[in-house]
């Protein structure tokens, strides 16, 4: 078992090794000059001067290549030239806001949408799958900004429940308000996004619970004269976990960069919209270092989904 | 008697584990197998899952490439073709399958997928093609107005019949019939087993019949092979195997097979355990393992297959064993 | 009702709704049989006699769209049927237990075999996870299992088909349940492995007493393992008799049939024996003797209305208009 983790974290640095040599060479390869890409003609002479020497960019690609793989060990992913501070210091402040909607998000969404889409199936056909089922293809079609600006206009403007926009107001004082505070901030765009999240978990585990019902082991289980809610929670319940837990690997992977739209929408002050921004700034600092930590996070959680789908299914062949 | 297939050192392991960082592991589903094929007769290739008869009769016909050995058609080495030449072969050498619910694609009508093979080799014109088609479904037992339908209409032993309809199209010598009534209801099975009989009576094919069911095989077969984990253990007539079995496998196998009489008393011979893995291969005899008989030369050395009087077999104690009839 | 008798069908029917057309589909028509106490009952026929469909409806596993027409299945004089699914479960696994076809698919995959085996104690048996599970080894031990220690912390995919079925049947047996349903528990097996576990069925009823009902279509297993057999068709008990009676008299001429087209290792004629046609599926069930369309002795009077069993011997009925004059 420590051999497969160990294996699977090797390749797993290797594909961030390999990401990280493709976004370096992304950039460098435009056809525009590299220098002014990187440091864009809001620095003065002398700033650009030794900007240029930090990163190496009047040196050959190989050496540059080197230097900018050891300025990442160190943590230095460059210098955003629309806000002139280093970018690692704007990711430092921006990723925890994202990491905080995205997690209540996944975690709320898991606790409801994984119990409705294993019940919903297995009373497959009746009146409560069916409204289960329309309101979850309801979940996947909708459009992300119709949504996020119709709750923010009903929710934050006519009946001003909750505010508008940001992450938290500024002034509220430290401890229980504090926390209260950001919670009334995260309400809304937490419920814009599991309205999509959740129909993809209900969805998943429907079909699941479906296959699985239909397996012998299920009518074993009933032989044993065991109560249909056993059957249902203890033997097949498992079993249909196995598609979905590889699927909420896949989507906590891609959540730091995930919430582009309703970050922007409810101003929230994460990684999405700092990308969604630094587009519009054209800050290619900014966005190189967003391309590595979107990597980053991708390949970890494929790491952390590939071992846990080990303990679940003890089919799966190590190594 | 005149050879038309002859196998010789037949090899095929399929590696498991493949990737940069595992050890690699083989399956040694096939391990040196050799046989001849007369014309005109029906060899039976008998053995129970894990015995490699169904990789035996693919890699021979080339629809799994064989690790090492040859296989000579006519003379001629098959391993060693390629491109026209192998697809030529293909009018030769066929194969019914086991499953007939999977053997036919749904999409083609009965008529299709057999005139497909006539016209894929130039045999006939397409109208010619279609008269022989209907033709061959009344070889085999069905009416021409099948022509136009779907294979999901049909029955099981239908399907069947279908695909052996679908294999004669070209005029093959040879015929591999791998497991064809194991998934038919026993009064389909002897439907089916009465059409083989009947069709190498009427073109004179050459089968080799691999099964499972002793039963089965010696009704249809003149000679039967029996394999295990890789290897033929034993070949002879099948009188000869049933009277005078000669490996303690064959032994076993045959006491096993349940007698529709309830006032006949078996005198079973109980395999303790099971088979062993085709990637763990025992040392010394294969079978060593589970024979009652076994010896310490048993678990040393690997015995050849010997023959004597036409009757082969690999066992290093099987003079001194007593048949059991 | 008959004293020595553990469990009693009597005139069981029973259909399938088509979720189509919400008609009910009769499949069962009219089944009776008795299982007498410490005997092993066969139930034999081809697929689509509703032999699998008699006995999941006694466990009253049926799926949802089965309606039960009218019937009783009478367990030690309680009928079962009019049981709710709560009261139905104090005799699943306790008093009555099944075993299915497919051992490779019959136990949970995610749950380790020690689990599954103490899970069905600790259902029925006021007994902690601990002493549960030192009973699963007595259990393992009691299906001849070797190192049953190291089996309780494996899965099932790391378990051979035969050892799987070993373990269903320790999981079935472990209880000590009065009856024993198994359907088909040898079918996907290789013979070899089919001679251990029917070996190890007679040695457990030996042992615990028990009453087993073995369903299967191979005649051998028939004439080895039962004590009583009944014949089922289409639906429809189509003879009854002790084993020796049944083989040494068939009366229905599907038994008959069907014995004439084994091919047995004894068989020497040019040709097997075939009965002509296919089984029916249900929506063409026909009003009379279901058999009739296939019958080579049908007369007007077997099509037009159902022969009723009739008996023609101590222990033998049979259901057919000729062979009841």
């Amino acid at each position: 078992m420590t051999q497969y983790i160990v294996k699977r974290v090797f390749k797993g640095l290797i594909t961030l090794l390999i990401t990280i040599t493709i976004t370096f060479l992304i950039l460098r390869l435009l056809p525009s000059d590299p220098a002014m890409m990187m440091l864009g003609d809001m620095f003065t002479d002398e700033q650009r001067i030794e900007l240029m020497a930090k990163f190496g960019l009047d040196k050959p690609l190989h050496q540059q290549y080197f230097i900018y793989l050891k300025n990442l060990l160190r943590g230095d992913l460059g210098m955003s030239f629309f806000q002139r501070r280093p970018v690692m210091e704007i990711i430092q402040e921006k990723l925890p806001w994202t990491l905080l909607l995205m997690i209540t998000t996944q975690i709320i969404t898991m606790l409801i949408g994984i119990p409705l889409g294993i019940y919903s199936g297995y009373k497959r056909g009746t009146v409560f799958d069916q409204i289960v089922n329309a309101i979850a293809i309801f979940g996947i079609s909708i459009f992300v900004p119709w949504l996020g600006f119709t709750l923010l206009y009903f929710f934050g403007y006519k009946l001003p429940i909750f505010p508008i926009g940001g992450a938290y107001k500024v002034g509220v004082p430290e401890g229980w308000p504090y926390f209260l505070d950001i919670g009334e901030h995260l309400v809304l765009p937490v419920v814009t996004l599991m309205v999509i999240y959740l129909a993809n978990y209900v969805l998943y585990t429907r079909g699941s619970i479906i296959d699985v019902m239909e397996e012998d082991y299920i009518k074993t289980a009933r032989s044993k004269g065991m109560k249909e809610r056993r059957v249902l929670w203890k033997h097949a319940a498992k079993n249909a976990m196995i598609p979905t837990v590889t699927m909420a690997g896949m989507m906590l992977g891609r959540m730091v960069g995930g919430a582009v739209l309703t970050e922007t929408i409810y101003a929230y002050p994460g990684i999405g919209r700092m990308i969604y921004q630094a587009v519009g700034q054209q800050d290619y600092p900014v966005l190189q270092g967003a391309f590595i930590i979107l990597a980053l996070s991708v390949i970890l959680m494929n790491i952390i989904t590939d071992i846990a789908i080990v303990y679940l299914d003890p089919r799966i062949k190590l190594g | 008697m005149e050879k038309i297939l002859e196998v010789k050192n037949l090899k095929k392991h399929f590696k498991l584990n493949s990737g940069w960082l595992s050890k690699p592991c083989y399956a040694k589903a096939v391990d040196e197998v050799s046989f001849d094929l007369y014309r005109g007769e029906t060899l039976g290739l008998v053995g129970e899952s894990g015995s490699g008869k169904s990789t035996t009769g693919r890699t021979i016909l080339r629809l799994i490439e064989p690790t090492a050995g040859s296989v000579h058609y006519e003379g001629t080495d098959i391993t060693q073709l390629a491109g026209q030449d192998l697809r030529s072969l293909r009018k030769n050498l066929q194969m019914v399958f086991q499953d007939p619910y999977a053997a036919l694609n749904p999409r083609m009508t009965v008529g299709e997928c057999i005139t497909e093979p006539m016209l894929e080799h130039n045999m006939y014109s397409h109208n010619d093609a279609v008269d022989k088609a209907c033709e061959l479904l009344k070889d085999v037992g069905l009416d021409k107005s099948y022509y136009y339908r779907y294979p999901h209409e049909f029955s099981g032993g239908q399907k069947q019949r279908i695909s052996m309809a679908r294999s004669l199209a070209v005029a093959p010598k040879v015929l591999v019939a791998d497991e064809p009534v194991s998934a038919l209801d026993v009064s389909i099975q002897s439907q089916i087993i009465n059409l083989f009989k009947d069709l190498q009576n009427e073109f004179g094919i050459t089968y080799l019949f691999i099964a499972h069911d002793l039963s089965v095989v010696k009704y249809l077969s003149d000679r039967i092979a029996v394999m295990y984990l890789g290897e033929i253990v034993e070949l002879c007539d099948k009188h000869e195997l049933f009277e005078n079995p000669r490996h303690p496998y064959t032994q076993a196998l045959i006491s096993a097979i349940p007698i529709p009489d309830p006032t006949v008393k078996t005198e079973r011979i109980l395999l303790q355990g099971d088979i062993p893995s085709p990637t763990a291969v025992p040392q010394g005899c294969r079978f060593s393992t589970r024979c009652r008989y076994c010896q310490p030369i048993c678990l040393e050395q690997h015995p050849e297959l010997e023959e004597i009087d036409g009757h082969s077999v690999r066992c290093h104690l099987h003079d001194r064993l007593e048949a059991k009839s | 009702m008959k004293t020595e008798s553990i469990l009693e069908v009597n005139s069981l029917s029973c259909g399938f709704r088509d979720p189509d057309t919400k008609e009910v589909v009769n499949v069962l028509r009219d089944v009776s049989f008795d299982l007498p106490r410490q005997k092993i009952l066969g139930i034999v026929g081809e697929s689509g006699c509703g032999k699998s469909v008699t006995m999941h409806t006694v466990m009253r596993l049926l799926p949802k769209t089965a309606v039960i027409t009218a019937g009783e299945v009478r367990f030690e004089g309680k009928d079962l049927l009019t049981l709710n699914l709560d009261e139905m479960n104090q005799y699943r696994g306790r008093e009555i237990a099944m075993i299915f076809q497919e051992p490779m698919t019959s136990l949970n995959p995610v749950y380790k075999i020690g689990d599954q085996i103490a899970e069905m104690l600790m259902l029925h048996q006021n007994i902690g996870r601990r002493d549960a599970l030192d009973e699963a080894v007595k259990k393992l031990e009691l299906v001849s299992i070797p190192a049953p220690q190291k089996i309780i912390d494996q899965y099932p995919h790391e378990l051979s088909g035969g050892m799987r079925q070993r373990v269903m049947i320790a999981i079935a047996m472990a209880c000590n349940p009065k009856i024993l349903i198994a359907d088909e528990p040898t079918t996907a097996l290789d013979v070899t492995i089919q001679a251990q576990i029917l070996d190890l069925m007679k040695e457990l009823k030996e042992k615990l007493h028990s009453s087993i009902i073995l369903i299967t279509h191979d005649l051998g297993v028939v004439a080895e393992m039962c004590d009583d057999v009944v014949v089922m068709y289409a639906g429809d008990v189509a003879e009854k008799a002790d084993v020796v009676s049944l083989f040494k008299e068939p009366k229905h001429p599907y038994t008959v049939g069907l014995m004439k087209s084994l091919p047995t290792l004894n068989t020497m004629d040019e040709r097997l024996y075939n009965i002509v046609g296919t089984v029916p599926c249900p929506a063409d069930f026909p009003a009379g003797c279901r058999f009739a369309p296939r019958c080579e002795f049908a007369d007007e009077r077997c099509h037009q209305s159902r022969p009723p069993l009739v008996r023609v011997g101590e222990n033998h009925e049979v259901a057919c208009w000729l062979a009841a004059s």
